[in-house]
């Protein structure tokens, strides 16, 4: 059906699409691996990790803000490396501080609590921050420091910004390592087992409080370099930026398994790639895609393309 | 069964009389926030059921409202948009006008008052036919919600509402992102208010039926209760049902006491408000869902003033944010828990009050 | 059963507990005025999603208000300007309305923004016989609802025929791209009359592309448009959104003009554009360049308060209010009706948005500038005039 439609040139679309798809997907992955990571642990859908996302963008806004890479009129001077990489650390540990401290303050007493009560206090959350960002920094969109000078990069028939390359590259750093970390390090066999099973691995020895909040300070990390990354290639930064980056997110956490984190990365780039091909042949839909997408991964799939099988508890 | 028709016309009648103290006493003002509280009563009232009594946690009610909204309109509203193959505007009159035409209306020659009153006339067909169609649209949602659970539910039906919006702003002919502008205002106190009256006397009987308390074993404990005989699927797709099919009614009156719609008014946020007012009031409660209702559409008009007083532009909503947090860790139950506000209750609460 | 009854009769009672001291009718005509101030409404939205328009707007009329009131206000009564957010909802807009309406009873009501909350006021300010005057609502249907609704601004199917006037014939482009924000009705309004007027002059729409609200990756659709081969892109979006758009168009190596209307306008447009936008046209109610005083006092002014130059918003909010203003002096008396005459009767009005008459559909007549981008300077090309597009 598609193919049929084709005229010439539209192959090349094609492959356009499928990079820009690739560029959205990762980006879809590095947010989406906080939501996994935290339902891992709490089966609990932090609403509130796109606001992390947001909160990322802006960590590093004013900062930079403040030593004069924004100006108010005129030509935007160029950021030193050593600066862009300040700006990603601030931005990280502000955002590891943020989402720890949304851990402690609304999550952790809702630990017991019914899982609606948890999830109701995650949506309270989400606005709470999404509004108090609105207070703070105004329904203003806000433009960004230029910390690369965007170009365009031609790779055979498909032109990219450089700066979607650099998502595309970062992104899979950070997944793989991320990968790397909570599969051979103490730390990560510690978040695998609370993700198993909490009561147990408090029994042997986990502290189980520490690894909740690392988990959540790692997502957190992972959200604010996709903010940052984001903003780089997209400079404009609104309160409402992580709604919908959120919820798709979120799709893809659940597309490719929740709780897993190569799933979390395959979810995101087939999510990405999916949303691509749908806006080449039918833009107006992608939105509706994109959820149509997770009721029917729910329904055929709940676990997903790399989760693993759940047990009933009875 | 007696009594319940009793109260049912006494509810009406009551609700006709309220319209017109109303009209003549009160300023518009309060009287169309009133108005909003009864169309918010009956939404809370709905989404209890499939959210408090069977448990099964939906975000989806403002696509079931779009819904309703959308169809009633086609009844009330002559539909006008902008073709731009055409470059014209097109005219499609309302269904109420059809059908007076097919039974020989002559609407070339009516005034606009008589256009008025067919319109008015589509009204309650409007209502029925926007919760049947809402009330379809639920068991299409119920069916595959069979599956899922928890949170996963929450966020499918989320999506659904989502779909819904998009699709909507997708149709041109009833008006894509722009909506449907100059509804007639006929949804009054009366209209209201005996829907009002009318879902929460169902709801009350439902609760005491054998399907109320066949829905609580499902929300209690599913595996007991289908051990016990319940049957769960089919159980779940009906509070599906009966509770999109009063979002679709609410939608209608919704739509026809703001005179406009568009996709952006069923956005997702209006699900979460609907949510928001059963977890105030105590979910599975529906005197609470009654007052949380009530307590969520006055309390940001009355803080009107006081943001200006203040003049902290936004603070309301972190207010309501910090509230639904406050509530969810201090007392997740919500004011009234599980139960119901009754004179009992106020009796031992209020010191003094006869044992 | 007694449950429900009960539940009703809390619910009256709530009711009750609310309206305690609210019910105040009367003097229902002599309305708008109190003691030396003469109050006007505002209702825009200054939170949710459409909150930076609503604030640029309300930072432009409390401009104008403090101007007015400074130089001893209108015929001796000083601007009491009543304010409520409208949240971007629609019901919230509805009973921001009727309390203007029914509870400060104000003389004239300002607003809103977005048609889709315009419409959910303009039956009350009709049922009420308040004038209502958008400053910015440019769907066609607004002033349709009742002879009490006023606006300022241009209406979408001139905006975008004008558009399509300027891309075929002073441009002498044929194959156009259309890229629109799908759940906002002033960007699909305009996008819609562009289409129309373009391809009734014999021009060839190649393609058509819809982008959801918030969206910031325009990559997508960008590379449609790219495969389309079009000659000019039309995005009738505003300025948020079309320096990202014009950035992802450069770096996805297409070197077409990009055309626009009024929601462009802005000083952050280009600073964030970078030069992506060079050599690209807008339509505008003014030029910043423009050398009229009351122009200059207006920007200067602006920017000295806000710290920004004001973006066309922000100059709507301010002329409107001098319109009101305008329209009770003409009328001689604080009188709803008579100041409704007066407004339906406004010829030539100088404003900061150009000189415009109102028309039998109570909507303002003015001509379009056509602006071109040469670095960060909006230089005019020219001017359209209202029959030239019908």
């Amino acid at each position: 059906m598609l193919l049929a439609q084709a005229t010439p040139g539209s192959f090349d679309t094609l492959l356009q699409q499928l990079g820009n798809g690739i560029a959205m997907g990762s980006v879809y992955a590095l947010i989406a691996v906080g939501y996994t990571m935290v339902y891992g642990v709490l089966q609990l859908i932090n609403f509130a990790h796109g606001e992390v996302y947001m909160l990322g963008a802006y960590y590093s806004y004013w900062p930079a803000r403040w030593l004069g890479y924004v100006p108010d009129a005129g030509e935007k001077p160029s950021v030193p490396l050593y600066i862009v990489g300040l700006l990603f650390v601030a931005a990280m540990s502000a955002c590891a501080l943020t989402g720890m401290l949304i851990e402690r303050l609304a999550y952790r007493p809702l630990r017991k609590a019914s899982r609606l009560a948890a999830l109701i206090t995650a949506i309270g959350v989400s606005l709470l921050l999404q509004n108090l960002a609105q207070m703070a920094f105004s329904a203003d969109p806000r433009g960004y420091p230029q910390l690369v000078q965007q170009t365009s990069v031609q790779l055979g028939p498909i032109a990219l910004a450089n700066t979607k390359l650099i998502i595309i590259a970062v992104a899979a750093i950070m997944m793989t390592g991320l990968h790397l970390f909570v599969q051979h390090t103490r730390p990560g066999s510690a978040m695998r087992a609370v993700s198993f099973d909490m009561r147990t691995a408090r029994l042997m020895g986990v502290n189980v409080n520490r690894t909740i909040a690392m988990t959540f300070a790692i997502g957190s990390i992972m959200a604010a370099v996709a903010g940052m990354l984001v903003a780089m290639d997209q400079p404009r930064l609104t309160p409402m930026m992580g709604l919908m980056a959120g919820l798709k997110a979120f799709v893809a956490a659940v597309l490719g398994g929740i709780g897993s984190i190569p799933g979390a990365a395959l979810g995101g780039l087939l999510l990405g790639v999916l949303e691509a091909l749908v806006g080449w042949q039918k833009p107006e839909y992608t939105e509706a895609v994109a959820f149509a997408v997770l009721i029917v991964v729910l329904l055929v799939k709940p676990t997903g393309l790399l989760g693993k099988t759940g047990r009933e508890k009875v | 069964m007696l009594r319940t028709g009793a109260v049912l016309v006494a509810g009406i009648i009551g609700a006709v009389v309220l319209n017109a103290v109303l009209a003549e006493f009160i300023d518009d003002y309060v009287v169309r926030v009133i108005n909003l509280c009864g169309v918010a009563i009956v939404l809370a009232v709905s989404l209890n059921v499939i959210n408090g009594l069977c448990g099964q946690f939906s975000l989806g009610h403002a696509g079931f409202m779009a819904i309703g909204a959308y169809v009633c309109s086609l009844f009330t509203t002559t539909q006008r948009y902008y073709d731009a193959a055409s470059a014209q505007y097109v005219s499609e009159p309302s269904l109420a006008a059809r059908m007076a035409e097919m039974f020989g209306a002559d609407l070339a020659a009516a005034g606009s008052e008589q256009l008025q009153s067919i319109a008015a006339w589509g009204f309650l067909p409007g209502l029925i036919a926007g919760g049947v169609v809402s009330a379809l649209a639920g068991l299409v949602v119920g069916i595959p919600a069979l599956r899922l659970r928890g949170d996963y539910l929450a966020i499918a039906t989320l999506g659904f509402g989502e779909i819904v919006r998009v699709v909507i702003t997708n149709i041109p002919q009833i008006g894509g992102a722009t909506g449907l502008p100059g509804l007639p205002p006929l949804a009054n106190t009366s209209w209201i208010f005996a829907v009002c009256v009318v879902c929460i006397v169902f709801s009350v009987n439902l609760q005491r039926s054998t399907f109320g308390r066949a829905l609580i074993a499902i929300r209690e404990n599913e595996l007991a209760a289908e051990i016990m005989g319940v049957r769960i699927a089919r159980m779940k797709v009906m509070a599906f049902i009966y509770g999109a099919f009063f979002a679709g009614v609410a939608g209608g009156l919704l739509a026809h006491l703001l005179q406009t719609i568009s996709p952006a008014t069923f956005n997702f946020m209006k699900s979460i408000e609907v949510v928001v007012m059963l977890v105030l009031g105590g979910l599975g409660s529906l005197t609470g869902a009654v007052v949380g209702a009530i307590v969520l559409t006055v309390l940001p008009e009355a803080l009107r003033d006081v943001e200006r007083e203040v003049n902290l532009p936004g603070i309301r909503m972190v207010v309501y944010a910090l509230v639904l947090i406050l509530l969810m860790i201090f007392r997740p139950q919500g004011i009234f828990g599980q139960r119901e506000l009754s004179l009992k209750l106020l009796r031992r609460v209020i010191p003094g009050g006869r044992k | 059963m007694r449950k429900a009854l009960i539940s009703l009769f809390v619910a009256a009672g709530l009711l009750v507990a609310f309206t305690a001291g609210c019910k105040d009718r009367g003097n229902e005509a002599g309305g708008g005025t109190t003691g030396e101030n003469v109050n006007l409404g505002l209702f825009v939205s200054t939170t949710g999603a459409i909150a930076t328009f609503g604030l640029d707007t309300k930072n432009g009329a409390e401009i104008a208000v403090a101007e007015i009131n400074e130089a001893g206000g209108i015929k001796g009564k000083k601007i009491n300007m009543v304010f409520y957010d409208t949240e971007s909802k629609a019901e919230s807009a509805g009973n921001a309305a009727t309390k203007l309406a029914t509870q400060d009873k104000v003389l004239v009501a300002m607003g809103a923004v977005a048609s889709g909350l315009s419409l959910a006021a303009a039956p009350v300010f009709q049922a009420n016989k308040i004038p209502m005057v958008s400053p910015s609502s440019t769907n066609p249907t607004v002033t349709e609802q009742g002879d009490y609704i006023f606006r300022i601004c241009y209406l979408d199917d001139f905006q975008g025929g004008a558009c399509a006037v300027f891309a075929y014939k002073d441009l002498g482009k044929r194959k156009a791209a259309i890229l629109a924000n799908r759940d906002d009705a002033y960007s699909t309004g305009l996008a819609n009359f562009f289409k129309s007027k373009f391809t009734a002059l014999g021009g060839q729409i190649v393609t058509e592309q819809t982008y959801a609200a918030n969206t910031s990756d325009f990559n997508t659709q960008v590379s449609n448009i790219k495969g389309s081969g079009a000659d000019i892109i039309f995005a009738p979006v505003y300025y948020t959104d079309m320096s990202l758009i014009a950035k992802q168009v450069k770096a996805q190596g297409i070197n077409v003009p990009m055309l626009g209307g009024d929601g462009w306008e802005s000083d952050k447009l280009v600073p964030e554009a970078g030069d992506a936008l060079e050599g690209s046209y807008f339509g505008n109610h003014y030029s910043q360049e423009d050398k009229a005083e009351n122009v200059q006092n207006f920007v200067k002014k602006y920017t000295d308060k806000h710290g920004k130059a004001p973006t066309s918003l922000a100059a709507l909010g301010y002329d409107v209010v001098y319109f009101v203003k305008q329209a009770i002096e003409q009328a001689g008396e604080f009188d709803r009706a008579k100041v409704r005459d007066a407004m339906a009767g406004i010829k030539d009005f100088k404003g900061v948005t150009g000189t415009f008459s109102i028309d039998s559909k109570r909507n303002a007549r003015k001509p379009i500038s056509m602006l071109q981008i040469k670095g960060a300077r909006f230089l005019p090309v020219r001017q359209i005039k209202p029959e030239e597009v019908e």
